[in-house]
């Protein structure tokens, strides 16, 4: 509690800054988030925010998202470019190259086609929304035709960061007492394709990536007697379509992809995961003024299921073939939209575990709003978010722009 | 500009420039909105494809996570961002959703006006029971608009507060008569809404690539200012 006076006394909401110069916005984010278990704090930081977009001479612009962050929980102080990359646009076509945070895909909180790295740590901290996305490196071009458009990546790879056990509490781990850790990265870059365009009002698009898994498979020296663990990231390609358009006075979407794990199509290999299909649909729609709700129903579905079964190693719970996921999103604004209250909820009829988000949001003016919200987790800890189960958290943050 | 002001006088400000272009007389319409204040809305945009009889298309994009969502066809009597004008009010309402009738020819603030009385034919389709019109008789604005509910309580009352007439920079034609400023205010609140035009223009040929996912990422600089 002490330290969250210091950070509010410190942070620059309490210092009045004279107006800079045009178009560049700063703004600071004081984010909190603690553990209902035991009250210790997950997330205690200060992010400066400066974010600028520039034209520069002839069809160039620039770009930049920096946070400086003040970490009270990690005991740290350290600068995060979230973006910034240079722009050449034509007439149509667009070419950008640096940082930046790519997102694409029609489904809400799941992902089939945006393979683009995410951090899940800040989603289930409670940081806001922006931070789940993690930027990428690289070369992005875009054609516009008429009609239909077209998007090219090309990224370094990146991983996902993972909630690790210096924030979150006990984490099923199977490999601890492990002494020896290595981790191989890719080098080579990740591709990432897209078309995309209106068809009869539906927006469809086509996608596909030439990359890697963004979370690591583990390979023990030697399994009786493990010493080392290697950490890798094997090869992985993405085909896949989506379609978001009007339906009943609502909004219907559909999105389906293949997960095609290069290294292992047969199956037979313990460590590499095996291909899997994703499907999701889903639809939103306004239920009364200023309130909307969206359901969907997503599945995944592993290929290669006996393969999978008989190569798993003693002591692992095998994961079903198809994991069945639900989700419901209300959101309603009150006030003259100065109030959202919003819920988003996750739940597994064939895991039996869900995750829950209620949260309240404010804008007290028009330079400063604060938030409020619980992440739940329930579930036995061998499901993906029950694994969380002893990390239900409330987190607050405020958004002041100076 | 639209100044949100609260009966306690408390001030919320949206600044934005609204690209329209109309496909066809009186049918589709193209919208693009684009804000630049405040800074939680800053960079935001929206594109609208409006039909005549038939749900909007709309998308919106949101440059915290740099997506490009669409958005559920939308009640047309909700609020346009938080302000007293619903999307209606700002993208106009279908001719054939009202039946009409003139009360009668009067006389407003010195100015000769129609009075004219505007009834949904689906009561439920709009957020009023009747709508009574006095437009000026020489340009046909209209000068202000008083909303009633089903008891015939006025609820909200619309007002022009300053006209021009402005020419295209072609030079062509008589020129538009355009609503420069103008307020909504609610009489059950006491809140308010006044929007006024720092700048308009006519005819001024925009492309319809604009209307485009390209540009709800990258605005067009030449047309926003």
């Amino acid at each position: 509690m002490r330290k969250f006076l210091i950070l509010l006394l410190f942070n620059p909401i309490f210092i009045s800054t004279p107006s800079l110069a045009t178009n560049i916005d700063i703004f600071d984010y004081g984010l909190t988030s603690t553990r209902l278990g035991d009250g210790n704090a997950i997330v205690l930081e200060n992010r400066l925010r400066m974010e600028q977009q520039a034209s520069l001479t002839g069809a160039f612009t620039l770009q930049y998202k920096l946070d400086g962050v003040q970490d009270m929980a990690g005991g740290d102080a350290f600068a995060e470019v979230r973006e910034a990359y240079l722009t050449y646009s034509g007439k149509n076509w667009e070419i950008h190259g640096g940082r930046k945070i790519v997102t694409w895909g029609v489904a809400d909180l799941l992902f089939i086609n945006d393979v683009f790295p995410k951090n899940y740590e800040s989603f289930f901290a409670g940081r806001p929304m922006e931070y789940l996305k993690k930027p990428s490196d690289g070369i992005f071009f875009s054609y516009f035709g008429k009609g239909w458009s077209a998007d090219f990546f090309s990224t370094t790879f990146e991983k996902d960061v993972l909630p690790s056990s210096n924030r979150f509490r006990r984490l099923p781990n199977p490999f601890t007492g492990i002494p020896q850790r290595e981790k191989i990265e890719p080098e080579k870059q990740e591709l990432a394709f897209r078309i995309y365009g209106t068809l009869k009002n539906f927006d469809v698009s086509v996608y596909f990536s030439a990359g890697y898994f963004n979370q690591p498979s583990f390979q023990m020296d030697d399994p009786q007697n493990p010493t080392k663990l290697t950490l890798l990231f094997p090869r992985l390609n993405t085909y896949g379509l989506s379609l978001q358009g009007p339906a009943r006075g609502g909004l219907l979407t559909i999105e389906a992809g293949y997960y095609d794990s290069t290294k292992d199509r047969s199956g037979n290999n313990s460590i590499i995961p095996n291909s899997e299909f994703r499907l999701l649909a889903g639809c939103q729609k306004e239920l009364a003024t200023d309130f909307t709700a969206g359901i969907q129903y997503y599945a995944q579905w592993l290929q290669d299921y006996a393969s999978y079964k008989s190569t798993l190693p003693p002591g692992f719970p095998p994961q079903d073939e198809i994991r069945h996921i639900f989700t419901l999103r209300l959101m309603r604004l009150l006030n003259y939209q100065t109030l959202r209250l919003s819920f988003f909820g996750f739940y597994s009829p064939s895991d039996g575990d869900s995750f829950h988000i209620p949260e309240v949001s404010y804008a007290i003016s028009d330079t400063l709003s604060i938030t409020l919200g619980v992440n739940l987790f329930h579930g036995s800890s061998f499901t993906p978010f029950g694994a969380l189960n002893s990390n239900d958290s409330i987190y607050f943050y405020f958004r002041k722009s100076l | 500009m639209m100044r949100l002001i609260s009966k306690d006088g408390k001030e919320r400000l949206r600044e934005l420039t609204m690209l329209r272009k109309d496909v066809k007389e009186g049918g589709e319409q193209k919208y693009f909105i684009y804000f630049s204040q405040p800074t939680d809305v800053k960079d935001m945009t929206f594109l609208i494809y409006k039909y005549p009889g038939k749900d909007d298309d709309r998308w919106l994009f949101i440059p915290a996570v740099r997506l490009v969502k669409r958005i559920a066809a939308s009640d047309k009597r909700s609020s346009f961002v938080g302000s007293d004008f619903t999307y209606e009010d700002v993208s106009g309402r279908d001719l054939e959703d009202d039946s009409f009738r003139l009360l009668r020819e009067d006389v407003l603030d010195g100015k000769p006006v129609y009075v004219l009385e505007s009834t949904p034919k689906d009561p439920k389709s709009a957020n009023y029971s009747r709508k009574v019109s006095y437009i000026d008789r020489a340009i046909l604005i209209p000068l202000k608009e008083e909303y009633s509910d089903a008891t015939g309580k006025i609820f909200k009352v619309y007002t022009t507060d300053v006209i021009q007439r402005l020419v295209p920079k072609s030079g062509k034609g008589e020129g538009y008569w355009t609503i420069m400023k103008r307020t909504m205010k609610d009489l059950t609140s006491g809140h308010r809404t006044e929007v006024s035009f720092t700048k308009a223009e006519y005819d001024v040929g925009l492309p319809d690539d604009i209307f485009t996912e390209r540009y709800l990422r990258t605005p067009p600089q030449k047309y926003i200012q």
